[in-house]
């Protein structure tokens, strides 16, 4: 079997397909929500292994044979962190599924109140540090495809005149497209691919075979394991030339677990994709044992290759190269399709799991910052965003990728790009420790830290790269810059004699860590992140309190509404059923209470990450962010008791001012009932008075039948006379009940007021006769014009008048009566000379019913209601009615109406 | 053996196996010995490897069971 | 001459039936229109009988009553209390104050005389024995 490039690449396509499909029935089968084996902790095992990547595949065997043992140490940082699971791995999958964490700056923004800052930074530091790892896909991809082109005269096919570059250019373009149809077909809830990862199982399983397929035809052709071993130390080749357990061999074994933790493509399948958090358990020792398998043969087949391979050929090629050069195609191929498959599973993860924290931490934020609502609302909604987002991030990172590997490509040497990427994703590490396990690092602490360790790395370990590229970064790297020797980027401070790994590792932690410490040392949470702190730390406490919740004044259909926009119609229906389901209240008198807002958080975090989904959530619900005191009473129980205490006094408060409101105004209904039952009694009195002197003279009449004439005329008389003043009475009664009413409709005309004095003199004259009473008008206007019902005023005059008459018992009775103009007003003052009202009854001449002294005596004596009546009537106009204090003799009644102005100045 | 002691068994295996793969305990074994024509020093590694995945094993049965934790989770899954 | 009955009312028309039919039916009969002006009249006239408004000016019957009831040379006059309210608790009053009968306002002159007749007749056949 001969290969050529045309064969691989139609193997690789062929490949891929199948893949698609893997993935395809994978995604089918898991919305009919079999689940099955698909979710079984072995599959998640297999997929935890896309951390065996062409570096492993190709990179391992070059490192082996260049530096011995030392490769191992890629696996065994990782080991160790898998079997101590239970300390770092089992919290970080607890506390992000309870949160509803995407990614790690998703993390780390969660953990550190929510922060935006944080997210946007580690998004963006992760993105440039994975590019040298991409690069080194890309680069192994080509290299693999080159070795195969150039293993036969032929073998170039239509790869003639393509050189390394665009090769490479080709399989950015080609992984770019796959990792698109692959990975962002939707936006998932909790972003999790069950295609992708059963993809990424497959392709473990591929690459593990046709590693061992190596192995096993290299033992064979080697002549058993100690066959290659003593082949390899005749021909000169030994391991011993290498200082195995040196600074450098430490150090790449704490990158290696740092990456098995920070890489986002293994956070994306450790963490994220984790469907069952019991998975971990098969998986702390399945992981490990997976790796040792890889590891195997790597030494084999490294001191293989160096045996029998010529000189200067590429020992990262081995694994292929040597099948090829025995002649075997067929397993040449599959080597190849086991690279391929290594390669093709870390970029579809990483670009996965890189444009997740791209379009979550950086688009949506900035989307809702620039017309948050206007996306919110729009018709196509988030997810279309989101999913645009995605599609352009993943172009880019595999295109950053690319232009890493174009920059650097003169280096040929797989394994120390990788440890590039490791040293740099190495920088999350302390941060996620103090956030798994120390409640006081700060979030400005946390951001100076990464920051730090991150200059630094690009300093001490990325920069170096491109020395073999660069002249100028070559002259940096031997004089410094401007000449400052201490600060050469693998000698800062003069510390030379480390490895250069060993030693952009060493610098980037230290200055990292130590910022952290010293700067959670010295600054202060805010609340939230304290509340957060608090959740992450303590993962025993897992009361129902809902830390951080938000609650205000959205409804229920302003909440669908967004989770619609971005988990789509039916998962948004779904949750909603649900919680209508679990309230066991209707869809429609759904309440938004602070539990289901603070749920509907986490499932949109899980979508947009958590800091994107507050600030939505938050806009949604309260139109700003949660205030200081939501998020302090939310955060510690003590404070809450105190809060719910206070609310209890409050409310005790509340309900003592109602009580005492209620007192009041049943104070005062009692007062009014009194004030009825007394008017009533008033009212009772006085119709009986009249009719029991209508009664008694009647039955005398009756029943006595001798009574001369002039009795029975005065008996007859006195009927009559009390029968008018009952009729009177009443009408007087139901005057001040509809004055008091205000019901009747009053007239206010303009009128002369002159006329209505006319009048009651007119009706008064003849009382005035009868009473032998002198009425004597002393002054009188000659017009004016006051604004009110005319025939009243005249019933108020007459009342006053004709009372100064009756109540008049001096031996020659003189009423006066004068009219004037004083001020703005027009006054009329009745006048006496009578007995006059003795200063003990003045307060209560207008009382209802009152009568004075002489009233009772009087023989017309009225219900005690004219004065009340006349002073509401004048009231109603605007007047007043008083009794003039101090007269000399008698008593003087003195009632005011305003002029109209207007009128009198026209009239 | 108690929960507290299982764990804490658990922590110092991590770092016993963690103490094993680094110097100065790895040097013990960088002796110019062969077993079967494997280094030794490599062989060593793989054997403490090998003996780590098995008590990992053994410890992924033993360590309680975090029951909040899948509680918890399944909940999750099924809101 | 004796009084038998002292008639204490303000309405003139009232006070002129009462004093009518009661002395119609035999009785001497003296008035007064005032509250204050009832206990030195009741001292002055020794009725057998006081018929008292409550409703009346300066001092109110239920007082005058009081006062009566309060004297120890008073305390055995038989007093008919009439009252134009005609409010069950004014007769609850009047009874607690000692009043012997009481007539509501408008009443039948029958009534009031056969009530004065119950009353001349008891004080007499407590008295005079």
């Amino acid at each position: 079997m001969t290969l050529t490039a045309d064969l691989v690449i139609a193997t690789s396509v062929a490949y891929v397909g199948l893949l698609f499909l893997v993935a395809f029935l994978a995604d089918r089968h898991t919305r009919r929500r079999a689940g099955g084996f698909l979710r079984s902790p072995f599959v998640y095992t297999l997929s935890i292994s896309v951390y065996c990547t062409s570096w492993t595949f190709y990179g391992a065997v070059g490192s082996a044979a260049r530096t011995g043992l030392e490769f191992v140490t890629i696996y065994l940082g990782p080991t160790l962190v898998f079997i101590g699971w239970w300390f770092i791995l089992r919290r970080l999958v607890h506390i992000s599924h309870s949160q509803r964490i995407t990614s790690i700056a998703d993390l780390l923004s969660s953990r550190f109140g929510k922060s935006g800052v944080l997210g946007v930074l580690v998004t963006l530091l992760a993105v440039i540090a994975i590019a040298p790892y991409i690069a080194l896909q890309l680069k192994a991809v080509t290299s693999s495809i080159e070795a195969i082109a150039g293993a036969s005269e032929f073998g170039r096919g239509s790869l003639e005149g393509w050189d390394e570059g665009g090769l490479a250019f080709g399989v950015a373009a080609g992984m770019a497209a796959f990792t698109i149809l692959f990975g962002t077909r939707n936006v998932d809830a909790n972003e999790q691919h069950h295609g992708v990862v059963a993809a990424i199982a497959l392709e473990a399983v591929v690459k593990l075979t046709a590693l061992i397929a190596v192995g096993v035809f290299v033992i064979y052709a080697g002549g058993a394991l100690e066959g290659v071993f003593t082949g390899a130390a005749a021909a000169g080749i030994d391991i011993y030339d290498t200082d195995t357990f040196g600074d450098r061999w430490i150090a790449s074994m704490l990158l290696a677990a740092a990456a098995i933790i920070c890489l986002p493509r293994q956070f994306q399948v450790t963490v994220v994709e984790n469907s069952d958090e019991s998975h971990l358990r098969t998986a702390s020792w399945a992981f490990p044992a997976y790796m040792l398998a890889m590891s195997l043969f790597i030494l084999p087949i490294a001191l293989y290759g160096l045996t029998i391979m010529p000189a200067g050929s590429n020992p990262d090629m081995f694994t292929l190269t040597l099948p090829l050069a025995a002649g075997q195609g067929g397993l040449a191929l599959f080597a190849f399709i086991g690279g391929f498959s290594s390669a093709t599973s870390m970029i579809i993860l990483e670009s996965i799991a890189l444009s997740i924290m791209v379009s979550n931490h950086i688009v949506v934020p900035l989307m809702l910052r620039f017309g948050a609502e206007g996306h919110v609302g729009s018709d196509h909604g988030v997810r279309r965003l989101l999913l645009r987002a995605r599609r352009v991030s993943i172009v880019l990172i595999l295109f950053l990728g690319f232009g890493y590997f174009y920059l650097t490509r003169s280096s040929d040497a797989l394994a120390p790009i990788g440890l590039i990427s490791f040293t740099g994703v190495a920088q999350f590490l302390p941060a996620i420790l103090a956030a798994l396990f120390w409640r006081d690092a700060s979030a400005k602490a946390a951001i100076a830290a990464i920051s730090t360790g991150f200059l630094v790395w690009l300093w001490a370990s990325f920069l170096p790269s491109f020395a073999t590229s660069s002249p100028s970064v070559a002259a940096i790297m031997a004089e410094g810059p401007h000449g400052i020797s201490w600060l050469r980027p693998q000698a800062l401070f003069g510390l030379d004699m480390l490895d250069p790994l060993a030693h952009g590792v060493f610098w980037s932690l230290f200055a990292n860590t130590t910022v952290l410490i010293l700067g959670s040392l010295v600054t202060r949470q805010s609340a939230l992140e304290h509340v957060q702190a608090a959740l992450f730390i303590d993962m025993s406490g897992r009361s129902p309190s809902e830390p951080g919740s938000l609650h205000g004044s959205a409804t229920t259909d302003d909440l669908l509404l967004v989770a619609r926009r971005v988990l789509g119609q039916q998962r948004a229906f779904d949750l909603f059923s649900e919680e209508a389901r679990q309230t066991g209240t209707a869809w429609t008198s759904l309440e938004p209470t602070p539990a289901f807002i603070n749920r509907l958080e986490r499932e949109l975090a899980g979508s947009i990450g958590a800091a994107s989904a507050h600030i939505m959530l938050s806009k949604v619900v309260s139109g700003g962010e949660v205030s200081l005191e939501e998020v302090m009473r939310m955060a510690d129980e003590t404070q809450q008791v105190i809060e719910h205490s206070q609310a209890l006094e409050r409310t005790s408060a509340q309900l003592r001012a109602t009580a005492e409101k209620l007192e009041a105004a049943n104070l005062q209904l009692r007062e009014v009932d009194r004030q009825k039952d007394e008017f009533l009694s008033q009212v009772s009195h006085e119709v009986r008075t009249p009719m029991t002197a209508i009664r008694a003279f009647s039955e005398i009449l009756l029943s006595e039948r001798d009574l001369d004439e002039s009795s029975v005329r005065s008996f007859v008389d006195t009927i009559h006379k009390e029968s008018l003043r009952l009729t009177s009475l009443l009408d007087e009664i139901l005057d001040v009940s509809a004055l008091e009413k205000g019901d009747r409709v009053w007239e206010a005309n303009l009128f002369d007021p002159e006329r209505s004095l006319d009048q009651a003199l007119r009706v008064c004259d003849a009382l005035a006769l009868h009473n032998g009473t002198t009425l004597q008008v002393t002054q009188r206007v000659d017009s004016a014009h006051v604004s009110g019902d005319a025939d009243r005023l005249s019933q108020v005059l007459i009342n006053l008048i004709s009372n100064a008459i009756k109540y008049n018992n001096a031996p020659s009775p003189t009423v006066w009566i004068r009219s004037f103009i004083d001020g703005p007003h027009y006054c009329v003052e009745i006048s006496d000379n009578g007995a006059g009202i003795p200063e003990a009854e003045q307060p209560r001449i207008f009382d209802k019913f009152y009568r004075g002294q002489r009233g009772r005596a009087a023989a017309y004596a009225g219900a005690g209601l004219g004065l009340p009546i006349s002073r509401e009537i004048l009231a109603r106009m605007r007047g007043t009615l008083e009794l003039v204090p101090g007269a000399a003799e008698g008593a003087c009644f003195c009632m005011r109406l305003p002029l109209e102005m207007d009128a009198r100045a026209t009239g | 053996m108690i929960r507290r002691k299982l764990v804490a068994a658990a922590l110092f295996f991590t770092l016993f196996g963690a103490i094993a793969f680094m110097p100065p305990f790895a040097l013990l074994f960088r002796t110019n010995t062969r077993v079967l024509g494997v280094p030794l020093e490599a062989a060593y590694i793989f054997v403490v490897w090998i003996l780590l995945i098995l008590g990992a094993r053994w410890f992924s049965r033993v360590l309680p069971d975090d029951n909040a934790a899948p509680a918890d989770a399944q909940q999750d899954r099924s809101s | 001459m004796p009084t038998d009955i002292l008639i204490a009312e303000d309405e003139p028309s009232i006070l002129e039936a009462l004093s009518f039919v009661l002395q119609r039916a035999g009785w001497t009969v003296q008035s007064v229109t005032d509250g204050e002006a009832v206990m030195q009249a009741v001292r002055r006239m020794r009725p057998r009988v006081l018929v008292l408004d409550v409703m009346m000016p300066k001092k109110s019957g239920f007082e005058v009553l009081k006062q009566i009831r309060a004297d120890a040379s008073l305390r055995a006059l038989p007093v008919l209390v009439l009252t134009a309210k005609g409010q069950q608790q004014d007769k609850r009053v009047a009874e607690e104050l000692g009043a012997d009968r009481f007539i509501t306002k408008p009443y039948s002159n029958v009534d009031v005389i056969d009530t004065v007749r119950e009353l001349l007749e008891a004080n007499t056949a407590e008295s005079s024995p």
